[in-house]
C-alpha cells in the first residue's frame, strides 16, 4: 500500500508542482494564470508532436534526456517518501544518490554541448561551476549527521537522527533546512540562482541547455525538472515530519508541506530578481559555510 | 604452477628477440606475446581462486637465492600487467603502422616492449633486493627507449631525457633505503619479507620515508609529478597507455610492499602522505580543466587518480594508528580496487586519444571537433572510459570511490578529533573532485568529439571496428554491475596487511545493494527508451536553433552556424580560472586590435591572442634549474668533449666511494 502511494506520488506530483508554481507566480503578477493541470496537458501534447533534431548532433543528444530522467527516477526510489519507507534502502545510499544526480548532469551537459551553439555552451559552463560549489555542502551535511549518529546511515535514518529527543534539535533542523534550501535553489535552477523563464543571454543557465529539444524529449525534461523540485522538497520535509505518523496522515502532511515549499520558492521568484552572475558563487558558498558551522557545532556538542 | 609464470615471462622476451628475424610477418609478435601473457596470468588467477601463495626460489651462488613470491598483492599486479599488456600489444600493432617513418626502429621498439613487460612482471614478483633493483632499472631504461621512438622531434628527446633523470633520482632514493636496511638490520639480500629494526624507530622511519619518497616519484605524486605531463604527450600513444596504466602503479606497489614489510611508519610520515595525496588530487583535476593538449589533460587526470589511491592508503595508516580496523580495511580495499579500475580506463583513454591524434596529426584540442561522426567507435569508447573515470554509476569507477567514502564516513563513528577532521577534509576534496572531473571530461569530450569541426583534417576516416580495445570497455561495465566477486578477492589483498583479519559480510551486502540499484537504473532507462521510441513517429533534421540565427551574406545565401560559435576549451577554462586564480599561473599575450573592422580575427590566429595555464610547481623546477645553470656558467667549467675525461670522472668517483666505504665500515659496525 505504501509502495503504491509512493509510486503514485512520484508519477503524479512533478507536473502538478510545475502547474502550482505557475499558478502562484500568476497570483503575484495579478493574473489568473494557466490551470494547475497544464503540465499534464503539455506533456500529452508533446508526445503527439514530431521532433526536430539538429544536424550537428550525434546519438548523445538523443540519449541525454532519457538518461537524465532515469537517474532522477532511480534517485527518487532511494528517498523515503512515506513514513520513512524507501524502496532502495541501504547504508550510505546518499553517496549513490549524489553520484546518480551527477550522471544525469554529465549527460545533460554533453547533450547541450553537442549542438555546437554558443548558448548551450554558456549554460553548461555556468551550471557545472555552480554545482562545483554546491556539491561539497551536501557531503559535509551528511558527514555531520553521520557524526551525530556515530555510525554510518542511510537516507531514511538521516531524518530520524535529529528527532525531537536530541537536544538542540530545533536549531539543528532549522540550520539543515536552510542549507538544503540554498542547495535546492541551485540544483533546481530557481531565482536567485537562475531564472527559468529567461530569454536573455545574460541570464541563461539551465533553461538554455534545453533550447534544442522538442517532442517527447522536451516532455521528459519538463517532468525531470518538476521531479527535481519534488526530490529536494522531500529532503527538506523529511527533517520536519516524524516517521512515526500513520501513512495516511503522513501523506496528507507531505503533500501540504510540498505545497508550502513550492509556495515559498515561487514567492521568492516573483518578489526578487536573480543575483548578479558574480554574486551567485558567493551565495552558494553560503551553504558550504553553514554546513561547516553545523559540523563544528556537532563536534563541540559531542566532545562536551 | 610457478613454472608457467617463468615460461610466460621468458617467452615474452624470446618473442621480442625472434621477431627481429621475422620482419615480414606482422602477426607473429602480437600473437605469441598475447599467448605468453595468458600463460603468465594463469598462476596469478590460481592464487586468488585457491587462496594460497606460490613461491619458488632459484639458487644463484655468489648472491644468494632469487625468490619468486606470488602472494595476493603480487598476483594482483601480475593480473593487471598481463591484461593491460595483452591489449597494449594488440593496440601497438595498429598504432605503429600509423607512425611509421624510415629511420624509426620498429623491431627494436617491439623488443623493448617485451623487455619492459617482463621486467615489470619480475619487479612485482621477485622477493630479493638485488633482483628487485635489477628489474626496476631494466624497466626504467626500457621505458626511456620506448618513449624516444619518434626521435626525429627534439621535444621528444628532451622530455625523454628529463624522464630518465627523474627516474634515476627515484632509483637513488630507493637504493639508499635498501642499503640502510642492509646496514642496520641484516647482512643478507633477502629483505623484502621479514624485517625488524630492533626497536630503532628513527632508522625505521628514515628508511620508510626514503623508500616512499622514491616510489612516489615513480607513481607521480605532487610535487614530483612534473614528469607525467612532460612525457606522456610526446611518447607514442600505446606506450603512454601502458605506462600510465601500469608503471605508475608499480610505484604504488612499491609503497604497499614497503608498508607490508616494514610495518607502521610514524604519524608525521602518515600526515605527509595524506597531504601529498590531497594536493595531488587538487592539482591534477585543476590542471586537467585548464590544459589544451589532449594527452596532458589525461595525464593530469592520472595524477588526480593516483592521489585518490594515495589518500586511501594514508587514511588506512592513520586509522590503524588509532586502532580502527574497519576504517583501515575499507580505505585500503578502496585504494586497491581503484588501482584496478584506473588501469582499465586510463589505458582505454590513452588508446582512444592515440586514434584521435593520429587522425588530426596534432594533440591540440582547439583544432578538433565533431569527431563522433568520423570516428564513431573511438568516441563511444572514450565516452565510456570518461564515465568510468568520473566515478559515475553504473560503471566501475564508482565502486572504488564508494569504498573510500565508506571508510571515511565510518571514521566519524570513532570519537577522534584528528581522524574526523582529516576525514572531513578528504570528503570535501573527494566531493569537489567528483564534480570537477565531470567538468574536465565533459569539456574534453565536447571540444574533441561533439559540436562542429574546428579545422579540416586531410585524412580519410576509414575506421574499422576496434577489436583490439573494445574488450577493455567490457570490464568497466561488468565490474560496475557485479562488484561483489571482485570485492571479495580484493579484500583478500587488504586482509594481508591485517594480522587478525575478520571477514565482514556487512560490506558484501552493501555491494549487492549497489548492484541492485544499478540494475534498477538500467531497467528504468530501458523502459524510458522504449517509451520514447514509441512516441517519436517522425523526426525532421534541420540546423541548430541558436535563437533563430540567420546570417545572410551579400549573395543572399544563408550561412549556417560556423564552428566559431561554439564554446572552445579556453572558454571553459576561463570561468574555472576565476574560481581558483591564486593557485595557477596564467600566461597571456594579447595584441591590441585598433582597426575599425578587424578581419584577421576570423582565424584561430595565435599572434593575436595566446593564453596558457602553468603549474606553479612546474615553474619552480624550471626556475631552479635555470638558476643553477646561471651559477654554473659563472664557474667557467666548460665540457671538454672528450669521452675519456668523462670516464675518468666516473672512475675517480667510484674509487672515492669504495675508499670511503672501506675506511668507515669499521666505524658503522
Amino acid at each position: 500500500m505504501i509502495l503504491f502511494t509512493s509510486l503514485a506520488l512520484v508519477l503524479i506530483m512533478p507536473l502538478l508542482i510545475t502547474g502550482f508554481i505557475n499558478k502562484i507566480k500568476a497570483f503575484w503578477a495579478g493574473k489568473q494564470g494557466a490551470s494547475v493541470f497544464q503540465g499534464y496537458y503539455d506533456f500529452i501534447r508533446l508526445t503527439k508532436k514530431s521532433q526536430v533534431i539538429s544536424n550537428t548532433t550525434g546519438p548523445i543528444f538523443k540519449l541525454a534526456p532519457t538518461i537524465y530522467l532515469a537517474t532522477l527516477l532511480t534517485s527518487t526510489l532511494m528517498l523515503p517518501l512515506i513514513s520513512g519507507y524507501s524502496i532502495l534502502n541501504f547504508k550510505l545510499n546518499f553517496v549513490v544518490f549524489c553520484y546518480l544526480l551527477g550522471l544525469g548532469r554529465f549527460f545533460m551537459l554533453l547533450g547541450a554541448l553537442d549542438t555546437g551553439s554558443g548558448f548551450e555552451g554558456m549554460g553548461a559552463n555556468r551550471e557545472i561551476t555552480f554545482s562545483l560549489i554546491a556539491e561539497p555542502a551536501l557531503f559535509i551535511l551528511f558527514s555531520s549527521l553521520t557524526m551525530l549518529n556515530q555510525n554510518i546511515i542511510s537516507i531514511s535514518e538521516l531524518f530520524s537522527i535529529v528527532g525531537s529527543s536530541v537536544e538542540y534539535s530545533s536549531i539543528l533542523r532549522t540550520l539543515i533546512i536552510i542549507i538544503l534550501f540554498i542547495i535546492a535553489l541551485t540544483e533546481t535552477c530557481r531565482v536567485p540562482v537562475d531564472d527559468p523563464k529567461t530569454h536573455l543571454e545574460l541570464t541563461m543557465i539551465h533553461e538554455v541547455m534545453i533550447l534544442d529539444y522538442s517532442g517527447i524529449d522536451l516532455g521528459f525534461i519538463h517532468f525531470a525538472s518538476g521531479l527535481k523540485i519534488f526530490i529536494f522538497n522531500t529532503l527538506m520535509i523529511g527533517f520536519i515530519l516524524s516517521p512515526e505518523l500513520s501513512p495516511g496522515l503522513y501523506t496528507v502532511y507531505f503533500i501540504l508541506l510540498q505545497a508550502l515549499f513550492v509556495t515559498i520558492t515561487s514567492t521568492l521568484e516573483s518578489c526578487m530578481a536573480r543575483f548578479r552572475m558574480t554574486h551567485i558563487p558567493q551565495f552558494i558558498f553560503m551553504s558550504v559555510a553553514l554546513s561547516i558551522t553545523l559540523f563544528a557545532f556537532i563536534i563541540i556538542k559531542r566532545s562536551i | 604452477m610457478i613454472y608457467l609464470f617463468h615460461i610466460g615471462t621468458l617467452m615474452i622476451i624470446f618473442t621480442g628477440f625472434v621477431q627481429f628475424f621475422l620482419k615480414n610477418n606482422k602477426h607473429f609478435y602480437s600473437a605469441f606475446s598475447a599467448f605468453a601473457c595468458i600463460l603468465t596470468i594463469i598462476p596469478a588467477i590460481n592464487v586468488f581462486i585457491k587462496e594460497e601463495y606460490i613461491s619458488h626460489s632459484i639458487n644463484i651462488n655468489p648472491y644468494g637465492e632469487l625468490i619468486f613470491n606470488l602472494d595476493y598483492l603480487s598476483s594482483f599486479f601480475v593480473i593487471i600487467i598481463c591484461s593491460i599488456g595483452f591489449f597494449g600489444i594488440f593496440y601497438s600493432k595498429q598504432s605503429l603502422e600509423g607512425l611509421k617513418e624510415n629511420n624509426y626502429h620498429t623491431e627494436l621498439h617491439k623488443l623493448l616492449i617485451s623487455i619492459m613487460l617482463s621486467s615489470m612482471l619480475w619487479v612485482v614478483s621477485i622477493n630479493n633486493t638485488l633482483g628487485f633493483l635489477f628489474s626496476w632499472e631494466v624497466m626504467s631504461l626500457s621505458s626511456f627507449f620506448l618513449i624516444i621512438y619518434q626521435h626525429n622531434s627534439k621535444q621528444v628527446i628532451k622530455s625523454a631525457l628529463q624522464y630518465l633523470v627523474i627516474m634515476h633520482i627515484s632509483f637513488v632514493l630507493i637504493i639508499s633505503g635498501f642499503m640502510l636496511t642492509y646496514i642496520f638490520n641484516s647482512h643478507s639480500f633477502n629483505i623484502l619479507n621479514t624485517i625488524s629494526f630492533h626497536n630503532n624507530d628513527l632508522m625505521k622511519n628514515i628508511v620508510i620515508a626514503l623508500l616512499i619518497l622514491g616510489f612516489s616519484i615513480k607513481a607521480g605524486f605532487v610535487p614530483f609529478h612534473i614528469w607525467m605531463p612532460r612525457t606522456y604527450p610526446y611518447a607514442p600513444a600505446h606506450i603512454s597507455g601502458i605506462m600510465s596504466a601500469i608503471m605508475a602503479k608499480i610505484g604504488i606497489y612499491g609503497i604497499l610492499r614497503t608498508l607490508y614489510t616494514f610495518g607502521h611508519p610514524s604519524l608525521y610520515i602518515v600526515y605527509l602522505l595524506t597531504g601529498i595525496s590531497l594536493l595531488s588530487i587538487l592539482t591534477g583535476i585543476t590542471h586537467a580543466i585548464l590544459q589544451t593538449d589532449i594527452k596532458k589533460i589525461i595525464s593530469y587526470s592520472s595524477i588526480e587518480n593516483i592521489g585518490i589511491i594515495g589518500l586511501g592508503i594514508s587514511l588506512n595508516l592513520l586509522a590503524r594508528y588509532y586502532n580502527n580496523t574497519s576504517v583501515a580495511f575499507l580505505c585500503l580495499t578502496g585504494s586497491v580496487f581503484h588501482i584496478l579500475n584506473h588501469s582499465i580506463y586510463k589505458s582505454l583513454l590513452f588508446f582512444c586519444s592515440g586514434n584521435v591524434c593520429s587522425y588530426f596529426n596534432s594533440n591540440d584540442i582547439e583544432k578538433m571537433g565533431a569527431l563522433s561522426k568520423k570516428l564513431p567507435y573511438t568516441s563511444f569508447l572514450f565516452i565510456i572510459a570518461s564515465i568510468g573515470i568520473c566515478a559515475l554509476p553504473p560503471f566501475n569507477g564508482f565502486i572504488s570511490e564508494f569504498l573510500i567514502y565508506l571508510g571515511l564516513f565510518k571514521s566519524f563513528s570513532f570519537l577522534n578529533l584528528n581522524l574526523s577532521l582529516v576525514s572531513l577534509i578528504s570528503i570535501i576534496v573527494l566531493a569537489f573532485t567528483g564534480v570537477a572531473s565531470i567538468f574536465a571530461f565533459t569539456r574534453l569530450i565536447s571540444v574533441v568529439f561533439l559540436g562542429n569541426s574546428r579545422s579540416e583534417s586531410k585524412k580519410e576516416s576509414n575506421e574499422y571496428f576496434p577489436f583490439n580495445i573494445i574488450f577493455l570497455a567490457i570490464p568497466i561495465f561488468l565490474i560496475g554491475l557485479f562488484p561483489k566477486p571482485v570485492f571479495e578477492k580484493i579484500s583478500l589483498i587488504s586482509g594481508m596487511f591485517f594480522i587478525n583479519y575478520i571477514h565482514n559480510s556487512e560490506y558484501i551486502s552493501l555491494m549487492q545493494s549497489i548492484s541492485r540499484t544499478f540494475f534498477f537504473f538500467i531497467i528504468i532507462s530501458l523502459a524510458l527508451f522504449f517509451i520514447r521510441k514509441k512516441f517519436t513517429n517522425k523526426t525532421i533534421y534541420s540546423e541548430t536553433w541558436s535563437c533563430g540565427y540567420k546570417f545572410i551574406n551579400k549573395k543572399n545565401e544563408k550561412i549556417p552556424l560556423t564552428s566559431r560559435f561554439q564554446y572552445t576549451g579556453h572558454s571553459h577554462s576561463k570561468s574555472f580560472f576565476t574560481l581558483i586564480f591564486p593557485f595557477v599561473r596564467k600566461n597571456e599575450t594579447k595584441q591590441i586590435i585598433d582597426e575599425l573592422h578587424p578581419t584577421n580575427a576570423n582565424t584561430i590566429n595565435e599572434k593575436y591572442y595566446h593564453r596558457e595555464y602553468i603549474d606553479y610547481l612546474d615553474c619552480l623546477y624550471t626556475n631552479i634549474i635555470k638558476y643553477l645553470n646561471q651559477k654554473i656558467l659563472k664557474l667557467n667549467i666548460s665540457p671538454s668533449g672528450h669521452i675519456q675525461n668523462y670516464l675518468l670522472y666516473g672512475v675517480i668517483f667510484l674509487v672515492i666511494v669504495l675508499a670511503v666505504t672501506i675506511i668507515f665500515s669499521g666505524v658503522l659496525q
